[in-house]
């Protein structure tokens, strides 16, 4: 049994019934889904979520479905890491991060799309569709086949390679539309009166959709021993997950799994070729100007975010940051973010990391809070933005003079330590009487 | 009759032009206006466009063709 109060309008404050709605009929302002607190708290325990799965499922009690089967490929409980030589690199102390690289689509979509598709088919929706900017398509279209549900994703016609075969892979029929994701993000609205069946994730159950990103919250407060981070650094497209990471933190300290009410600063990151939320923080106004995205951050390029005001009003009320990075700075970032720690991000990836550093120079992110950054895709799928620059460091014959020649010219300087002269690790002299005895293959039996 | 959720976003340029009261004279088409949002660079208006199912049709791509951004809300309600 879930926990849901019902729905209410983020506008008028009107409630409605937790049905297949998605704007208030007075106001037509979005709707949000509402949970009966104090029934969770004398529930939940940190003791039930450890006896979960090890999947965004085991925060159940605040998710907006219950089922016991979910649409679930595994999505959540990804890595969080700490990332000390990334934190010396921008002078930070105690810096995370959270790698949802490591989702069964390689993106945090796949925290959305199983809560949406969960609920979508106990509302009786026989099509999974959606409107988006790659990631949300191959995600849909994943899940839709774990649940046996036909899928269609509407996408605009000008995305990464890698998105799309992600997305045709899994049986999903792709739409490309000529036009940017706010052209494509309107078709679906039109698209949702016209095909009652089809569940779009982000228009017609957005709602219920939404909420899936809170387990970002969730996770890293139970990665972080139930603790709250001081500062978390989030990506806007359209502004969605970064409203219910901050609404996630607040019903951990509401249902006291936290032990104080957190309070945490969220900032937010943008590309500078699609930064309205950014623009209207730095203006210091309330309205958000639509823009026409020119970035290679495809997956964030929103020029009409529809939940970039509530974002916006997030980043103030805790005290965040919100910033934007140009696209070079976004190659950077996820240079930066590989080379220090291993981890390869797609280039929403890079603009929320180019945003840590930028708000971290300019003091606005400190090294005396612990901060966590949202990694939120995986490099793969984007590749295209670095193939041009990233080249082999030198192409050689097989051969060891070959290689000898191009260590002396290609290699650079810090590696002059590892040449042949150098030590190797020491290795114990094996004793004879233990040693495995290994019988050489004869020559003739190749 | 249809009914037609709508946010209208005006461009800077167009803030102070009397785009709505043109629609209903020159359209035809009324507006149940719910919200609105209009200050000096950007606005936005949340309205139901009522009218011939026709004519609220005309009315949108009018809009559009005036460069003002029309964004669809929920369900185009006919009765
Ligand atoms: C990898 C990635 N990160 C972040 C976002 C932004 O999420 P939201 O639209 O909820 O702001 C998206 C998609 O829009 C995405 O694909
Ligand atoms: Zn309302």
């Amino acid at each position: 049994m879930d926990f849901v109060a019902g729905l209410r309008c983020r506008e008028c404050g009107r409630g409605y019934p937790a049905e297949a709605l998605h704007v208030c009929d007075f106001c037509f302002g979005p709707l949000e889904v509402t949970y009966d607190y104090e029934r969770i708290a004398a529930t939940v325990t940190r003791e039930r979520i450890a006896a979960g799965p090890r999947t965004i499922w085991r925060y159940a009690d605040l998710l907006p479905v219950a089922d016991p089967a979910p649409v679930d490929l595994g999505a959540g409980f990804t890595p969080l890491v700490r990332a000390d030589r990334l934190a010396a690199e921008l002078g930070l102390g105690e810096l995370w991060i959270k790698d949802d690289t490591a989702n069964p689509t390689g993106s945090f979509k796949d925290r959305v799309v199983s809560v949406a598709l969960t609920k979508a088919r106990q509302l009786g929706f026989k099509v999974a569709a959606c409107a988006s900017t790659g990631n949300l398509a191959n995600s849909v279209a994943a899940h839709a086949a774990r649940a046996g549900m036909e899928s269609v994703v509407l996408i605009p016609a000008d995305l990464e390679r890698a998105k799309v075969t992600m997305t045709t892979v899994y049986g999903g029929r792709v739409v490309a539309v000529e036009g940017t994701y706010d052209d494509v993000n309107r078709l679906c609205a039109e698209l949702t009166s016209e095909r009652p069946s089809w569940a779009f994730v982000n228009v017609n159950v957005r709602t219920y959709y939404a909420e899936g990103s809170k387990t970002l919250a969730f996770e890293v407060a139970e990665q972080l021993g139930w603790q709250a981070p001081d500062h978390v650094v989030v990506p806007i497209g359209s502004g969605s997950q970064l409203t219910k990471v901050a609404k996630g933190f607040e019903e951990l300290g509401r249902v006291g799994l936290l032990d104080e009410v957190p309070s945490v600063r969220i900032s937010g990151a943008q590309a500078a070729g699609c930064s309205p939320v950014a623009t209207a923080f730095a203006d210091g106004v309330d309205a958000i100007r639509p823009v026409k995205p020119a970035t290679i951050a495809k997956s964030l390029a929103i020029g009409n975010p529809a939940d970039g005001w509530y974002a916006l009003d997030v980043i103030r009320r805790t005290g965040g940051s919100c910033a934007a990075v140009t696209d070079d700075e976004v190659l950077e970032g996820i240079r930066l973010l590989a080379r220090t720690e291993g981890i390869f991000a797609e280039t929403a990836g890079g603009v929320t990391i180019a945003t840590l550093a930028k708000l971290a120079a300019a003091g606005v992110v400190r090294p005396d809070e612990r901060v966590v950054a949202l990694v939120t895709g995986h490099g793969l799928k984007t590749v295209e933005a670095l193939t041009a620059s990233e080249e082999p460091t030198v192409t050689i014959a097989p051969t060891l003079d070959a290689f000898d020649q191009a260590f002396d010219q290609a290699f650079d300087d810090s590696f002059a330590e590892h040449g042949r002269a150098g030590t190797g690790p020491t290795v114990a002299t094996a004793d004879p009487a233990t040693a495995p005895t290994r019988n050489p293959a004869p020559r003739s039996a190749r | 009759m249809t009914r037609m959720r709508v946010k209208l976003t005006f461009p800077e340029a167009l803030i102070r032009e009397p785009i709505v009261a043109r629609m209903v004279t020159e359209l035809g088409v009324v507006p149940n206006i719910r919200r609105a949002d209009v200050g000096e660079h950007t606005g936005w208006i949340v309205c139901e466009l009522g009218g011939g199912g026709a004519d609220v049709d005309r009315a949108v791509h009018w809009l559009q063709a005036e460069g003002v951004q029309v964004d669809l809300l929920g369900d185009v309600v006919e009765s």
